[in-house]
């Protein structure tokens, strides 16, 4: 009896797949529909991103009707787990079953470059609609891959850039995330402050995910700094920050944050002590154009709430994909689609207008915000508009991808370390003071 | 109806089965679906991975956490080498399976002399620390981001980034180490290690040196963890700490448990149902966890043994069927030794 068992086993393991295998395999693509994948962590601890970029893409498709140039659309969404493997399983998945034309793109950093790395061979066209590793559109970039989100380091050069000329800041400590993500972001505000006449950004890391920060806080000297940074983002923000307050290191020192640390998401989490932190990137709830109020009181009426940059980067990734369907004959023409993509202008943008560079990442706003206490709440208000930022900043991008890669300790803590090109550059940019939300 | 005869008509169905088996194995590539093929790819190196586990766990009583560290250590040395270092074909491959295989020497070691509880404990320890440094030291494994593009070999004109050629590829492998197992299982060494798990004292007693017998065990199923980790890492072209955290570490477990501890078809049962069931239920809910856990919960409290065990049950069954109508027929005869 004993010899037969394998083959009972394989022959079960053979009609299971048959059954499970064959009324799937009969599926066939409609070819005048447009197919749009969507990767987003709809389950786990980012399951909030996820819903949010599901809104935000689900809107859009809305208004649209689902339909475009006469074509129906059909949306299939995908959940990453924000597992760069399950990632990769279920791009393949959206490409060979759903024979998607355009899959917008994951949340986090690491699945983004896991799908990068699939993308690369399949050809098949990827927005990055939330991953922000900037090799994504630089020393990686992919001719099929375009982001309409942003770099880690491109909101942070200008607000460096801000806080050492605007705010006269000389000295910072930071206490940072200690993974890729807050190392570009630290790379960016590095290269700003210190060109911005800057001396020393003293840079501290911190496994994830930290939940008491007493040590980290009881290390921060009391003088020598002109202000702490805190590089990093939910619920370790939300702890950091609230332990901040209550230390009583407000009277010590104010408080900057990276460009998620204060999320609209987590402010009611924070203490409201924590009114007067600033941050930048490139959305700010408190906009009042009208393409964003538009944007924002549709979004309000579907879902409830107020959208986060997680839902205007999915809606407009949509919106792109559509818009470039509209500009080419025909969809099913990959290499037509991509170009179009590849050639967005997108000057109703609800964040602000933007447009792709010639390594297809956005050039847009990037807004300085403050967070204030408004009707017993917090939330973040612009008060800096800095208009066109590049990913590479001021810098020429050949000069910019011959540095080495953000990294813990790249670039230098002292700004006499930094290299002479770096600092050497004709300014750009331009500071607008904000007003009527504007 | 003579014993000779039957044994014959046995064994036309055993081959005529195979060979059937065989045709519709090698020819996947040719008619399924590409996105049914990648995810039998996919199937087939998990199956190693739970065959490591369920060998350990089934024959030697040895739950083991550190599978899922051994698979991921191997991808990242692959990784490592391939992508960091340009090295050719096949060193990154042979350095992944030998410095897998000394890893599982020195973690043997060091977890032989535990049982039970401690030595799942133990472990869970080492498996971690694997984690941890894939994670923390970034200037190597890139930390949290992992490392993304190795790709499988193409030696002269055979890409093996090709599904098909991969597939065949991995057919071959998997059915080497699926075989190789079961011979270990039935052999003498076999017999001695499943004598460790039933009465560690005894087998002291009757003159086996019990330790060298684990660690033997233990340092051959990281033979097939190791392989599947390569297979993984060329497949997926990323390795990250998920890779191998606790998450897939558990779930390797739960598959094992649900398969049949230490049976090997029941093993690649297991998997093969969990991957299908994820397939399918995500078609229609994104609760996908949700519903695996509930069916888990189901599982244990009615049928404890896995799904071999509803096999075997099925199978005694009919077999007593058999015997019975056997004894009506013809009293006499003794029932047929063969069944159990």
């Amino acid at each position: 009896m004993r010899a037969k068992k394998p083959l009972g086993i394989l022959s079960l393991a053979l009609i299971c797949l048959v059954l499970f295998g064959v009324p799937a395999a009969a599926q066939t693509a409609e070819s005048d529909t447009l197919r749009i994948g969507l990767l987003a962590p709809t389950t786990g601890p980012f399951a909030a991103f996820g819903r949010m970029q599901t809104e935000g893409a689900i809107l859009a498709l809305e208004e649209h009707g689902y339909t475009v140039s006469g074509h129906p659309i059909e949306f299939i969404i995908e959940d990453t787990r924000l597992d760069g493997e399950i990632a990769v399983d279920k791009s393949r998945k959206l490409n060979e079953e759903d024979n998607v034309h355009v899959i917008i793109g994951p949340t986090s950093g690491g699945v983004g470059l896991s799908v990068l790395d699939w993308a690369r061979d399949s050809g098949v066209p990827v927005i990055m609609s939330y991953a922000a590793p900037e090799d994504i559109t630089m020393r990686l970039a992919a001719h099929n891959v375009v982001r309409n989100s942003w770099t880690g380091a491109q909101p942070m050069d200008p607000f460096g850039y801000w806080v050492a000329t605007e705010l006269g800041y000389s000295r910072i400590y930071m206490i940072g995330e200690d993974y890729s993500y807050p190392y570009n972001q630290a790379g960016g505000f590095k290269r700003g402050f210190c060109r911005g006449g800057g001396e020393v950004v003293t840079t501290v890391w911190h496994p994830m995910p930290t939940e008491d920060f007493s040590s980290f806080l009881a290390r921060i000297p009391r003088t020598g700094y002109d202000a702490v940074l805190y590089n990093g983002a939910g619920s370790n923000a939300v702890a950091f920050v609230n332990q901040y307050i209550e230390f009583g290191m407000l009277d010590v020192h104010p408080l900057l944050g990276q460009s998620n640390t204060f999320e609209q998401g987590d402010l009611p989490a924070m203490l409201l002590e924590a009114a007067g932190g600033l941050s930048a990137i490139q959305y700010v709830e408190s906009l009042e154009t009208p393409e964003f109020l538009r944007f924002k009181e549709a979004y309000q009426e579907r879902w409830g709430r107020v959208p986060a940059a997680a839902a205007e980067h999915t809606y407009t990734a949509i919106v792109m994909t559509l818009r470039a369907v509209e500009a080419i004959d025909d969809f099913n023409d990959r290499d037509a689609l991509i170009e179009a993509l590849r050639s967005t202008d997108y000057p109703d943008a609800p964040r602000g207008g933007f447009y792709l560079d010639e390594y297809a990442n956005p050039v847009h706003n990037v807004y300085i915000r403050e967070v204030r206490e408004v009707d017993g709440a917090l939330m973040n208000v612009g008060i800096v508009r800095v208009p066109e930022v590049s990913q590479f900043g001021p810098y020429d991008p050949d000069v910019y991808m011959a540095q080495p890669v953000d990294a813990r300790d790249y670039p230098p803590d002292l700004c006499a370390e930094m290299p002479a090109e770096m600092l050497d550059v004709e300014e750009v940019y331009e500071f607008v003071p904000m007003e009527d939300g504007r | 109806m003579t014993a000779v005869g039957r044994i014959t008509r046995t064994q036309y169905v055993i081959y005529g089965v195979l060979i059937a088996l065989a045709v519709v194995l090698v020819s996947f590539p040719a008619w399924l679906p590409a996105y049914y093929l990648t995810t039998v790819t996919r199937i087939l190196f998990y199956s190693m991975l739970a065959m490591s586990l369920s060998f350990l766990a089934g024959q030697g009583g040895m739950v083991s956490l550190t599978q899922t560290g051994l698979f991921g250590f191997s991808a990242y040395v692959l990784a490592i080498l391939s992508v960091h270092y340009d090295a050719p074909f096949p060193f990154p491959l042979l350095i992944a399976i030998v410095g897998t295989v000394a890893l599982a020497v020195v973690f043997g070691v060091i977890a032989m002399r535990t049982y039970g509880t401690y030595f799942l404990i133990l472990t869970l320890a080492l498996g971690q620390i694997v984690w941890a440094v894939a994670q923390q030291w970034t200037s190597v494994t890139e930390g949290f981001d992992g490392i993304q593009g190795t790709r499988a070999p193409i030696i002269g004109d055979l890409s093996f980034r090709d599904p098909a050629n991969f597939y065949w590829v991995l057919l071959v492998v998997f059915l080497a180490c699926f075989f190789l197992l079961r011979a270990v299982i039935n052999s003498p060494f076999g017999l001695a290690l499943r004598g460790t798990r039933e009465s560690p004292v005894r087998m002291a007693a009757l003159g086996f040196t019990v330790p060298r017998i684990r660690l033997a065990a233990f340092v051959i199923a990281a033979v097939p963890a190791a392989i599947a980790g390569t297979f993984f890492v060329q497949f997926t072209g990323i390795v990250t700490p998920v890779t191998l955290s606790l998450d897939r570490t558990v779930w390797i477990l739960l598959i094992v448990i649900l398969g049949g501890v230490g049976s090997l078809g029941g093993t690649v049962i297991g998997v093969f149902v969990a991957m299908m069931f994820e397939v399918v239920v995500t078609r229609f809910t994104e609760r996908y966890l949700t519903a695996m856990g509930i069916t888990f919960l189901l599982l244990v409290l009615f049928a404890p043994n896995g799904i071999m065990g509803v096999v075997d049950s099925i199978r005694n069954r009919f077999a007593r069927r058999a015997r019975a109508a056997a004894d009506d027929r013809d009293q006499p005869e003794p029932p047929a030794t063969g069944a159990q």
